[in-house]
């Protein structure tokens, strides 16, 4: 299953649009990614997982590691679109304590608020 | 327990969306199971798999991992083998929860705990030779069961 990664801007946010499977296979390019937005000053990001058929423990933790590299640099980390059973596994995970669920229909500057 | 099917993969993640679709598909053959408890052991499967790949890829093993699974009444049972150098479960130690100062840092330690919370029944036996994890999801919720 390959992964698919695209961007768009809205206002000061990145939106990385991720479709397909994200595991241990797959997983690193994503990580990839998030770290070159950061590393180029986008430190506003959204992890757009409408077209996402599945996470593993390896993408919940690059969520994870991308929720601390926007923060330590001033930023900010969200993700949209999440399914049913996407949303279960944030529940049972505790990741939703940490990591805010945005509408990508709404308002960006409703974004930032989402984590205060 | 009837076994009904039998995989046997390559120890490399590429062929973790294999195990995956046909995790989910022989388990759709029972036509009772919702499409939230088939996620629920498709993900539980997909952790122990690659668990077992991590554990072959520490040995630099290239033997092949196998995946067992089975309809059996009120339940499906998969299990999980590898031949990796095993671990004891017992000492694994919880990453703690996401809020804890410092947790950020560390990106793991979500598989063994989503396996335990997804599948109704969880068992790994581990030994220098291997580790076989077990895997069972009730059709309907155990205390349902006569």
């Amino acid at each position: 299953m390959m992964l698919t990664l695209s961007n768009s801007n809205t206002g000061i946010w990145t939106v990385i649009h991720v479709a397909g499977e994200v595991d241990m296979a797959t997983g690193p390019q994503l990580r990839q990614e998030i770290v070159r937005q950061v590393s180029e000053g986008n430190i506003h990001l959204v992890i757009d997982l409408r077209k996402v058929d599945f996470i593993d423990s390896t993408g919940l933790g690059i969520l994870v590691g991308g929720v601390k590299r926007a923060k330590s640099n001033g930023g900010d980390f969200r993700c949209s679109g999440l399914s049913s059973s996407l949303e279960e596994v944030f529940a049972l995970t505790g990741l939703d304590s940490v990591l805010a669920v945005v509408d990508l229909d709404q308002d960006p500057s409703s974004w930032t608020k989402s984590n205060e | 327990m009837n076994k009904g099917i039998i995989l046997e993969i390559p120890s490399q993640v590429e062929y973790l969306s294999l195990v995956r679709a046909v995790v989910a598909s022989a388990a759709r053959v029972d036509q009772s199971l919702g499409d939230q408890r088939i996620d629920d052991l498709r993900l539980a499967v997909s952790e122990a798999t690659t668990n077992a790949i991590r554990a072959h890829a520490n040995l630099g093993s290239s033997e092949r991992i196998t995946i067992r699974f089975g309809l059996e009444g009120d339940r499906i049972e998969v299990e999980v083998q590898d031949r990796g150098s095993g671990f004891d479960p017992e000492k694994l130690d919880p990453a703690g929860p996401l809020t804890d100062k410092g947790r950020l840092e560390y990106e793991g330690g979500f598989g063994i705990p989503l396996m335990k919370i997804l599948a109704d029944e969880k068992t790994i036996e581990s030994a220098d030779e291997g580790t076989t994890v077990n895997l069972t999801v009730y059709v309907s919720p155990p205390s349902e069961t006569i």
